[in-house]
């Protein structure tokens, strides 16, 4: 049993989870031209004009980790500001375990300039420089890295280590920047679009990347008012393919029939899609949601965040989880801004920027889901309890 | 009290020849050195292995960054060294070869990695049925004596298997470390662990900091 008590995030959209959430529900794109002169100067390999007018720059002029530190932190304080002080106290004294969830987001100051491989992996040592920043004293902590699956198969972790009584709360960490190693990288495999992120959209063309960091509390007792619960969480991996899902979509069904409830009632309200608008991602998801929905008379919203502030690699699944809770909070949805046509073959009916938005959805629940390569997938069930 | 069958084994990369499992891995050729170890150190246990595990866990100290080294070395723009620079994608060659699907949990504490992959491995003991893998790879490149695979296989039965492969041993772990002390050892990080299980016959190895002791199963 486990509770999202807090939650805080930076983004393109800026510093703050309410930017973040104004921006979704205004249907902002945040994204805008970035300033390759403050990368590292080593990048000899230049990048495609046509991916310069979408992808998001950093968020300041520091070097990366510094950036990166300096917004989990503030994400940190919003959190930690957003708790009554007695609950501060509690979770500073308690039984605390820390997971920062992450890919390639560190690694730029380091491997530009490196000689030979580093000995030590670059996401380790930014946790414990901001627990040490933050002044906090974890029982435990780990870094996982399920690609872009990571945030929610940290969540995983999270509550089985509530569930086993190791700690009695569990922040999540998750930040990804972006940077010429990703750029480089995803740019080779043709994934980046010199359009929009348009998830489902018959014209998508793949994803922007984005910079994003978040701080998730999970707790073992119901502390904030909105009572978030994480009904269940899960994960699963199939090997199919390195970097895509395979056509059935069977390892991300099972990742979801795992979290719906155990009578099949499934009256479930919303999804958030992991929606890359890549062709075969977003064709997948498409087909699940059908099969395990939509045929069985079941027809949720479904949205995204990507088309607003990027894909944020490993903390896409914690900003899709502050968004859901978010709807849950105010009552309200936002839509796929991009995305107007949807692609014909699907079968699922989303939120799209020319429909109209439901004005009292009366939202119970949302179910998020998260894609990653060497075929992880994630997915987790979120209920608010009166 | 909960068993560990520790296999390790050591292997050569690059591939001096095509390995039996080529034609189940399509463009094997393009694997990094942990993606490839992990498939041919798990070809050549499958034999000892009864049966499949209900949780794997991939414990990556250094992460990926032989392979962050070499795909900025050249020249950032191969899309097939890029996919390896992600963790995670070493477990699609692997689940192909192993033919299973499953939960997947890749994690990096260092210099604690594999200590705390497997302290997290104990957390997915749930039931008596459970079987949990923690797989390591150990780089040359991050100061290991050489390129080597563990097989950390935990399970709650504690009856001792004989084994035909010379680098596989039992240990017995315990959970629940008592205040009273027979001799031990603490460790701090994973070159230690490795040593004591290489050259320590006597002492028990307690890790306070991840939650479990573990001793020779005599």
């Amino acid at each position: 049993m486990a509770w999202i008590s807090g939650f805080g995030c930076t983004s393109a959209a800026g510093r703050s989870k309410e930017d973040f959430w104004q921006g979704l529900i205004a249907g902002q794109d945040h994204s805008r031209p970035l300033n390759f002169e403050n990368w590292p100067a080593q990048v000899t390999v230049p990048v495609p004009a046509s991916m310069k007018a979408y992808l998001q720059p950093r968020l300041s002029e520091e070097s990366q980790k510094e950036n990166l530190l300096l917004n989990l932190l503030h994400s940190w304080q919003q959190l930690e500001n957003s708790l009554k002080s007695t609950d501060q106290l509690t979770l500073r004294n308690g039984k605390l375990g820390v997971i920062l969830a992450s890919t390639k987001g560190f690694i730029d100051d380091v491997i530009w300039k490196a000689s030979v491989p580093p000995a030590l992996d670059t996401i380790s040592p930014l946790l414990t420089e901001f627990l040490k920043q933050a002044e906090l004293r974890a029982l435990r902590t780990t870094c996982v890295s399920n690609a872009c699956a990571s945030s929610l198969s940290a969540l995983c972790l999270a509550e089985k280590w509530i569930d086993l009584g190791l700690v009695d709360n569990v922040l999540i960490l998750a930040a990804d920047a972006v940077g010429p190693f990703v750029v480089q990288g995803f740019s080779s495999l043709r994934v980046l679009t010199a359009e929009k992120t348009k998830s489902f959209s018959k014209d998508r063309s793949g994803f922007y990347l984005g910079e994003a960091t978040a701080a998730v509390l999970v707790t073992k007792e119901r502390i904030a008012e909105d009572g978030l619960w994480v009904r269940s969480v899960a994960m699963d991996a199939e090997g199919y393919a390195v970097t895509r899902p395979s056509q059935s979509g069977d390892s991300l069904r099972r990742a979801i029939e795992q979290v719906l409830p155990a009578n099949k009632s499934m009256n479930l309200d919303l999804i958030v899609a992991h929606g890359t608008a890549t062709v075969v991602n977003d064709s997948v998801e498409d087909q699940v949601f059908s099969q395990l929905f939509y045929q069985q008379g079941f027809k949720p919203l479904i949205t995204g965040t990507k088309w607003s502030v990027g894909h944020t690699l490993a903390a896409s699944g914690a900003l899709d989880l502050i968004a859901g809770c978010e709807m849950l909070k105010t009552q309200k949805v936002f839509s796929i801004a991009n995305t107007t046509d949807v692609d014909p073959s699907f079968q699922c009916s989303y939120l799209t920027a020319d429909r109209a938005l439901p004005q009292t959805p009366t939202l119970k629940n949302f179910l998020v889901t998260s894609l990653g390569f060497g075929g992880l997938h994630a997915a987790a069930w979120v209920e608010k309890i009166s | 009290m909960i068993q560990m069958k520790l296999f390790r084994q050591a292997f050569e990369y690059p591939a001096k020849a095509e390995p039996k499992w080529a034609s189940t891995v399509e463009r094997w050729y393009q694997l990094d050195a942990a993606a490839f170890g992990l498939v041919e150190v798990f070809s050549q246990l499958k034999s000892e292995l009864e049966r499949p595990p209900t949780f794997l866990i991939l414990a990556s100290p250094g992460s990926s960054s032989e392979t962050d080294f070499q795909f900025v070395q050249s020249g950032a723009a191969s899309p097939s060294k890029f996919v390896h620079t992600l963790p995670s994608v070493r477990a699609a060659p692997l689940l192909q070869v192993m033919k299973w699907q499953g939960p997947v949990l890749c994690v990096q504490n260092d210099p604690v990695t594999w200590l705390s992959g497997i302290a997290d491995g104990l957390s997915y003991l749930t039931d008596s049925n459970a079987l949990v893998w923690v797989l390591t790879v150990h780089s040359k490149a991050c100061g290991s004596a050489n390129n080597a695979v563990s097989l950390a296989e935990l399970s709650n039965d504690t009856v001792k298997k004989k084994f035909s492969t010379p680098n596989m041993e039992t240990f017995l772990i315990e959970t629940t470390i008592p205040e009273e002390n027979s001799p031990t050892t603490q460790l701090t990080n994973d070159t230690d662990f490795w040593n004591w299980l290489e050259n320590e016959r006597k002492l028990s190895f307690d890790s306070k900091a991840h939650g479990f002791r573990i001793c020779r199963h005599t």
